[in-house]
């Protein structure tokens, strides 16, 4: 119960606030407001990749 | 080299082990410990696979799972970013569970592998983390007969891909292009899963099931507000009409005024409407995938295909695509949902980590997906005995002719040889079998042994030597995950069926085979291969010489809600529980009327699916 009202008050003072100003700025990270229509709507790899290796030993 | 690949904490938990590059063993938890879907560490189907191989834990090069919890966690992160305000609820769900035990997956992993195999193992050096899109493509390249080919990857979601286009070669892989969350045909399909009323990740089969009593009325609407798809396939959802996202939902307010439907309560009725949406989402899927898969052609130049991830088990549209010859050859990964990621982790390290060669089997390297665990006959009728069954002993001729003979007296049958298949379904070693002339099978089958839903189909198995003179189709098609037309010669028309809409199609005679036969004239067909599956094609040759026949129906081994069984002990509980008259495993035969212990009430005692 304490960690759900301790997340509530991040959501609220930090991940909102955060949000608001992505918003602003066009962070769009699930592309919900790309145009209209587009030749293609693949992406090229690795655009979310954050690691080198695909077998890393991170998880 | 030894390495085992481990898919678990989403759903269908499971584990494989490759040796020198040969899939040696892999099995889903659900068989053992009993509870459908089952997510958790998959420790029974870990030990299964090393003592089925008898390679001891601190003989592993490398554990290997089949995602990255880090990377699902960031997409989490960034799907709240993108909501906030909105989203709370399930912000603290996620939140609460991934800082509780998720987010520290390798220290966990590394925990449960010390505590369950071998605590002197410093698991800490063979742990790795495959990508689950790139798991799916390797089980879907690395055991295909192909040296060469294009390789499309569809599921709900992993970390963050939905989908993936990959080229295989040899013994590499290079994904190539790929959509993202949540822009999703599997989440899309999931929708119209929940708004119809099953339940997401297992009632995606009904809905296919449900499509041909319907008409795609809904198809148009699908297109023009849900999903956006380019010329090459690639798609992007409408998402302010779904709720996935931020919310504890599939779909919102704004889906079901679209459709005009409020959703179907679980186990309510299905109405017309339903089944309407059923075929409607099952024909664009099909549309999607077709044309996905011609962009795939053309960007690639590649003349073969193989599929995995969740959206390949859609038989329907796999058995369009084969008709399209949009490619020459089809390959699919008999475990395409994220057990067989398990399978994946394994190959692709072994290729592509350990750059190990690879040898391409003619047929395929997933032995017909016989790789779970098997029962000598000896220990079968030591089991059979503590349970106090009734059973006589036969040499193996006379079990094939006996349960042949069983068949063509319109009985129902348990069959359980050999290994048992890793995979969603049964394919003749742990299955229900019964004859597919009979008219009212289908119903027998659906209301007395599996206690599941009256409209739900069921599929054949027909010997691959005589396909095409029963189906719309000369083509291999050893895992079900193809659909095809019964041929025109044998269908049956029945008088004005044509005048009938939905369920009231249901129970009419349409071809010589009714049982195996849909509505829309279709069936899920598994071929029949001698080299295997001798036992299994021997039984339907013996069939074919008592009737002329050589279809039968096959079922899984199982009632609704439940795993399908893996121990002769599960096999006989099931049978004891149905109205499931002939009994053989292995070499021995039991018939209901014989038996002495009590019947148990079978029904119920599973959560339904």
């Amino acid at each position: 119960m304490l960690a759900r009202i301790l997340l509530s008050v991040v959501f609220f003072l930090i991940v909102t606030p955060v949000a608001l100003v992505l918003k602003v700025i066009g962070f769009d990270p699930l592309a919900l407001r790309r145009p209209k229509s587009a030749a293609s709507f693949w992406s090229e790899r690795h655009i979310h990749q954050s690691q080198p290796t695909r077998f890393d030993k991170l998880s | 080299m030894r390495v085992l690949g481990i898919s678990a904490y989403y759903h269908d938990a499971a584990a494989a082990l490759v040796v020198d590059g040969q899939v040696a063993a892999a099995a889903q938890e659900e068989r053992f410990t009993r509870k459908k879907h089952d997510k958790s560490f998959p420790i029974h189907a870990v030990r299964f696979c090393l003592d089925h191989a008898g390679v001891r834990a601190n003989q592993l090069d490398a554990v290997v799972f089949y995602d990255k919890p880090y990377l699902k966690f960031q997409r989490l992160l960034q799907t709240h970013l993108a909501y906030a305000p909105r989203g709370l609820a399930t912000f603290l769900d996620a939140q609460t569970s991934w800082l509780s035990d998720k987010l520290f997956q390798r220290r966990e992993l590394q925990r449960l592998l010390s505590k369950h195999l071998d605590s002197s193992v410093q698991w800490d050096d063979k742990l790795y983390f495959s990508e689950h899109h790139l798991s799916h493509a390797a089980s879907a390249f690395f055991p295909s007969p192909f040296d060469e080919a294009a390789i499309l990857t569809m599921d709900g979601v992993g970390e963050w891909t939905t989908t993936s286009l990959a080229v295989g070669r040899g013994n590499s892989i290079d994904i190539i292009k790929e959509i993202h969350f949540p822009h999703s045909l599997g989440l899309l399909y999931a929708a119209f899963t929940a708004y119809t009323g099953f339940k997401v990740n297992s009632g995606e089969y009904k809905v296919m099931g449900l499509a041909p009593y319907g008409i795609p009325r809904f198809a148009d609407t699908i297109r023009k507000h849900l999903i956006e798809v380019a010329d090459d396939g690639s798609f992007r959802l409408d998402m302010s009409y779904f709720d996935y996202c931020a919310g504890r939902s599939m779909t919102n307010a704004k889906f079901h005024d679209l459709f005009g439907f409020a959703p179907r309560a679980s186990e309510s009725p299905l109405e017309q409407h339903h089944m309407d949406l059923a075929a409607s989402i099952q024909a664009v899927t099909e549309e999607v995938v077709l044309r996905l898969a011609s962009g795939v052609a053309s960007s690639t130049g590649q003349k073969n295909l193989c599929l995995a991830g969740g959206v390949a088990l859609n038989c329907v549209a796999n058995g369009e695509l084969l008709r399209a010859k949009t490619f020459d050859k089809l390959w699919i990964q008999p475990a395409a949902g994220d057990a067989g990621g398990a399978v994946g982790a394994a190959l692709g390290w072994y290729h592509l980590h350990a750059k190990q060669p690879r040898t391409v089997v003619a047929t395929d390297a997933m032995h017909g997906s016989y790789l779970g665990p098997e029962y000598s006959p000896n220990d079968v009728q030591r089991r059979l005995s503590a349970l106090g069954a009734i059973f006589t002993t036969h040499e193996v001729d006379e079990v094939i002719h006996k349960t042949a003979t069983a068949l063509a007296e319109s009985k129902a049958v348990g069959w359980f040889q050999g290994r048992m298949e890793f995979g969603p379904r049964a394919l003749g070693a742990r299955s229900i079998i019964a004859d597919a002339r009979s008219r009212d099978m289908q119903k027998v089958l659906n209301l007395k042994v599996k206690y599941r839903e009256s409209f739900r189909p069921f599929a054949p198995s027909v010997l691959r030597e005589d396909v095409s003179e029963w189906f719309d189709m000369d083509a291999d098609s050893p895992y079900m995950l193809l659909v095809a037309d019964v041929v025109a010669t044998r269908q049956i028309h029945p008088e004005g069926s044509d005048r009938l809409y939905g369920i009231e199609l249901l129970n009419q005679v349409r071809s010589e085979i009714p049982a195996v036969t849909h509505v829309d004239y279709s069936a899920r067909i598994q071929t029949v291969h001698r080299e295997t599956n001798p036992r299994y094609h021997a039984l339907i040759s013996e069939f074919k010489r008592l009737t002329g026949c050589p279809v039968i129906v096959n079922t899984s081994f199982n009632v609704r809600g439940e795993p399908i069984v893996e121990s002769p002990e599960d096999a006989f509980r099931c049978f004891m529980g149905t109205d499931i008259e002939v009994l053989v495993i292995e070499n021995c035969v039991l018939y209901k009327d014989e038996q002495t212990v009590e019947r148990q009430r079978y029904e119920g005692a599973f959560t339904l699916d």
